[in-house]
């Protein structure tokens, strides 16, 4: 993310955390929702891990990577409110039918989500049909109403522009 | 392996080998999931804006200095000339690990307190909750990224002892603590059975 707008969020800027929430605001909320499996309180602890942020923003290091620094809110924001809203008892059994939900698969699923959300939107529509959705170059192209043809280099495309944005988690890096 | 090589498996689900491999089908399987795509409610930004906008400035911001924030400043430095003195030797720059139990001991916290030294990153575990290894078994803590753990010793906590731990590697590179139940003769490598994790919480301080 642009330095300036990270050092304008760490100095209290109200339109920086706005540019911060369009960045981080999809991978926060899927990183909650993994751990949550509900909407409403993903919504919740998505809203307070912005909160968090904000009031923890003038300890963040501008020139350091800022997605370690709001994952590891967001982690907490969703296990806190997890367990908040669940029984003790029910915990284990929450957690362990959950594979997703641990500290790596939730660190994976928002660098993936960041990069997604970095791709351009018609790029983004194939993977989300392609992947999500589980469609064929045929149906998508049917969907979307252009040439077939358009879907496969549109899809080329997309699938290594992914691949360029994860080229982090592949060494191990940060977002 | 080339990038177009990479997208292809991706896209496709075959094509890379190896940890290569694993990797591109951890991605696609993370695509598939319906998280990966929820948006989180259009209004959510001005419920957070209006949260903010309650908020004091908050701490490290330039607000002028009020009397009780000197007081509490104070307060703060003499706990800290407080500890340094009771701990008999200078505490160099570091950070804390808040560790959380897992699934396997759900009741177990604490902190991992690392401190970068000449020879090394020292770690200073308390744990709560987790009780002593059983006979024929111990614990590991280890420093973890993508799937490679590097051990920074064992324990038992059969004894009211501290938890001393070294680590070669810096934890900037390695950001994840774990702690598995080893089996002894069980051969050095992770066991799999994480029973408290944590993970560092921001940019290493300099």
């Amino acid at each position: 993310m642009d330095r300036e707008i990270l050092r304008r969020f760490q100095a209290g800027d109200e339109s920086a955390l706005q540019a911060v929430y369009r960045r981080y605001g999809g991978a926060i909320h899927t990183v909650a929702l993994a751990i949550l499996r509900d909407p409403e309180l993903a919504a919740d602890a998505t809203q307070v891990t912005f909160l968090k942020a904000w009031r923890a923003a003038a300890t963040f290091d501008p020139d350091r990577d800022f997605a370690p620094w709001i994952y590891a809110i967001a982690r907490r924001a969703a296990i806190d409110l997890l367990r908040k809203e669940r029984p003790a008892s029910e915990l284990p059994e929450t957690l362990a039918a959950d594979p997703g939900a641990g500290i790596e698969e939730t660190w994976e699923a928002f660098q993936v989500r960041l990069a997604v959300d970095a791709l351009p939107a018609e790029e983004r529509e194939v993977i989300r049909l392609s992947h999500f959705e589980g469609l064929t170059h045929q149906e998508i192209a049917g969907r979307l109403g252009v040439p077939v043809g358009t879907v496969k280099s549109r899809s080329h495309r997309a699938h290594r522009r992914l691949v360029e944005l994860l080229d982090h988690m592949r060494e191990g890096g940060t977002a | 392996m080339s990038t177009d090589e990479r997208a292809a498996h991706l896209e496709t689900g075959s094509g890379a080998t190896g940890d290569e491999a694993g990797r591109l089908d951890r991605v696609r399987s993370i695509l598939a999931r319906a998280e990966t795509w929820a948006e989180p409610p259009a209004d959510l930004i001005d419920r957070v804006l209006e949260d903010v906008a309650g908020e004091p400035v908050p701490a490290g911001r330039w607000s002028g200095w009020p009397s009780a924030a000197i007081a509490a400043a104070l307060a703060l430095v003499l706990v800290g000339l407080i500890a340094f003195v009771d701990s008999g030797e200078p505490r160099p720059a570091g950070t804390v690990i808040a560790m959380t139990g897992t699934e396997l001991a759900p009741a177990a916290t604490g902190e991992a307190r690392i401190e970068e030294r000449p020879s090394g990153w020292y770690v200073h575990l308390e744990v709560r909750g987790l009780p002593p290894a059983g006979e024929g078994s111990y614990y590991e803590a280890w420093l973890w990224r993508n799937g490679e753990g590097v051990s920074m010793g064992t324990f038992h906590l059969r004894s009211p002892d501290p938890v001393a731990l070294w680590s070669g590697v810096s934890p900037e590179d390695y950001p994840v603590v774990r702690i598995t139940l080893q089996d002894e003769g069980g051969g050095p490598a992770p066991s799999g059975r994480v029973v408290m994790t944590g993970m560092l919480p921001g940019p290493w301080p300099r």
